[in-house]
């Protein structure tokens, strides 16, 4: 999903990201991370109602600091649940929900024997949803806020840099 | 990647479009546009209407100055880089041709230079040469005492003058102005002195006149030496008469003139009228008259004895050079003009130019002349004198 960000805080980000060498940038995108993960995952981990919201969504969730902007991710596990679930690879079924549906499914018996037996799917997950439930919702509650803390952070760590205050972008919005 | 992936991007290439040379602190960059903005607010807000519009006119003003003297300053920087490559290109063609221009300019000044040294230098030498000798020879000369010269020179011409007798006196008187004229050439004295000399001897050229006798003028004797220096042809075959007969320029010059075509025509007459007597002295005529002949002589001689007390008088001559530069300056009283002064110095004589006049000495071998002299005294026979082919003769320096 891609959110192009048009605030009049790039412009000081990007400067400050610029402007710095590749200590200070480093250190910038650390500082991101650990800002924005500060703000994302307990974002994530409110919304998540149930440990399957936890373990699929909450799981792996993280930011990715650039200087043109972020990336936060979640349901980046890959390791499958006990019943197989990949989060990674089905996390839509969580994210988004799933309508239970009546299914025919054509099985045999130990002995081979086939037979047909009549399910109901997708019981175990969320109802359907036109919007995501958790991450996609967490990012457009909080997205600017994430963008200012973006900015913030990559000024503020250069201002300290040149030893001046580090509290630009307070108001930031 | 797999998983939810939601990306904040951001343009920051137009955010940073402007901003890489504006390395300041954020941090002043930042209070800066806080306070534009408070100000800005700030002076909006206290501003009346006036004040807004006129704060607008003249933000549009200072707008469109800024736009004009930015593209005032592109347009000089693009003429000045225009300039500049042209001149780049300039200065290599101009380069090349200063280059070419000053090599050929250097080799044809080296060419012609080195052309004219050796041009300069032969025409030196050679002028060095024909005038050293020339002038060497012609101080040569003169070396010795003027009264010597002038006795010597008496004592030949007062000779001379009494070979022929009959046309003799045309002769002697002739000789005898050029004793004269000689006597002026090697006295050293001023041109007082040498009037003065001048008055006596035009005195008795007055008196040959009077007497109906010929004789050779200093004009004439100076416009037969021009005619001789003056045409290169005349010049070249003295100065080779002179090589072949080991004499000097002067010398050659001197029998020239000696042996003029006036000379020539007197001596011819005198040899005519010698050769009748002759053949009536043989034939035993009675015509031959000798004591008409013997006063002609004695005339003659009288006249070289006045000649002679003239030298006496003028025999104070101090220096061969004073001599010389007065002999040359009475005889070339008309070419004066050509400026030349000859020095005693010999190094300043060898700087006179090719052309310079040499001057006329009228110095006569004694010797020669006596025995001339004696001979005739001895007989009276066939006494022809032909000054032409003498200067052979005339091989010794008047010492």
């Amino acid at each position: 999903m891609l959110v192009e960000i048009d605030s009049d805080g790039v412009a000081a980000a990007a400067l400050a990201f610029h402007e710095s060498d590749a200590t200070v940038q480093l250190e910038m995108i650390n500082a991101g991370k650990v800002e924005l993960e500060g703000r994302w995952v307990p974002e994530l981990e409110a919304r998540a109602v149930d440990d399957l919201d936890r373990s699929v969504i909450v799981k792996g969730a993280r930011a990715i600091v650039g200087p043109g902007g972020f990336v936060m991710t979640a349901a980046a596990s890959n390791a499958p649940l006990t019943n197989g679930f990949v989060p990674a690879q089905r996390w839509y079924a969580v994210e988004l929900g799933a309508r239970t549906r009546r299914a025919t499914i054509n099985t045999h018996s130990p002995l081979g024997k086939p037979y047909k037996v009549t399910k109901m799917l997708n019981r175990g997950l969320p109802s359907r949803q036109k919007f995501g439930r958790i991450a996609f919702d967490a990012a457009s509650k909080i997205g600017t806020e994430l963008v200012g803390i973006w900015v913030r952070t990559f000024v503020n760590v250069y201002a300290s840099k040149l030893g001046g205050e580090a509290d630009y972008g307070r108001n930031i919005d | 990647m797999a998983g939810i992936s939601i990306n904040f991007k951001a343009n920051v290439e137009e955010a940073l479009r402007g901003t890489s040379d504006v390395g300041t602190n954020l941090d002043e960059i930042r209070g800066k546009l806080k306070q534009l903005a408070d100000d800005s607010v700030k002076t909006y807000l206290e501003m009346t209407d006036a004040q807004k519009k006129a704060f607008s006119e003249q933000y549009l003003e200072h707008r469109d100055f800024f736009r004009a003297s930015d593209a005032l300053v592109r347009e000089q920087r693009d003429n000045e880089k225009y300039a500049l490559d042209e001149l780049e290109r300039n200065v290599d063609k101009t380069y090349d041709e200063i280059t070419v221009v000053v090599d050929d300019a250097s080799e044809k000044v080296a060419r012609s230079s080195r052309d004219g040294f050796e041009e300069t230098g032969r025409a030196a030498s050679d002028a060095g040469t024909t005038v050293r000798e020339d002038l060497v020879g012609a101080v040569r000369e003169l070396d010795g005492t003027a009264e010597s010269a002038a006795r010597a020179a008496g004592d030949a011409l007062g000779g001379l003058a009494s070979l022929i007798p009959g046309i003799g006196g045309l002769i002697g008187a002739g000789l005898g102005v050029a004793l004269s004229e000689g006597i002026d050439l090697f006295t050293r004295q001023v041109e007082e002195d040498a009037k003065a000399s001048e008055d006596r001897i035009s005195s008795m050229y007055d008196a040959f006149i009077e007497s109906g006798l010929n004789y050779l003028t200093q004009s004439q004797r100076i416009s037969a030496i021009d005619a001789i220096l003056g045409d290169p042809e005349k010049r070249k075959q003295a100065e080779k008469d002179a090589k072949l007969l080991g004499v000097t320029i002067a010398e050659v010059l001197n029998a020239e003139i000696e042996a003029g075509p006036q000379r020539e025509a007197l001596l011819e007459r005198a040899n005519e009228l010698r050769r009748e007597e002759l053949k009536l002295i043989k034939a035993g005529s009675t015509s031959y008259d000798t004591e008409a002949n013997s006063e002609r002589i004695a005339d003659l001689q009288k006249v070289g004895h006045e000649l002679k007390e003239l030298d006496k008088e003028q025999a104070t001559a101090t220096t061969t050079a004073e001599a010389y530069r007065s002999a040359v300056d009475l005889s070339n009283k008309t070419l004066l003009d050509q400026g030349r002064l000859l020095d005693d110095n010999g190094e300043k004589l060898l700087a006179l130019p090719k052309d310079v006049d040499v001057k006329v000495n009228l110095t006569v071998d004694p010797a020669a002349a006596r025995r001339n002299i004696q001979r005739a005294l001895d007989s009276i026979d066939d006494v022809i004198v032909n000054v032409v082919g003498k200067a052979a003769k005339y091989g010794r320096d008047v010492k």
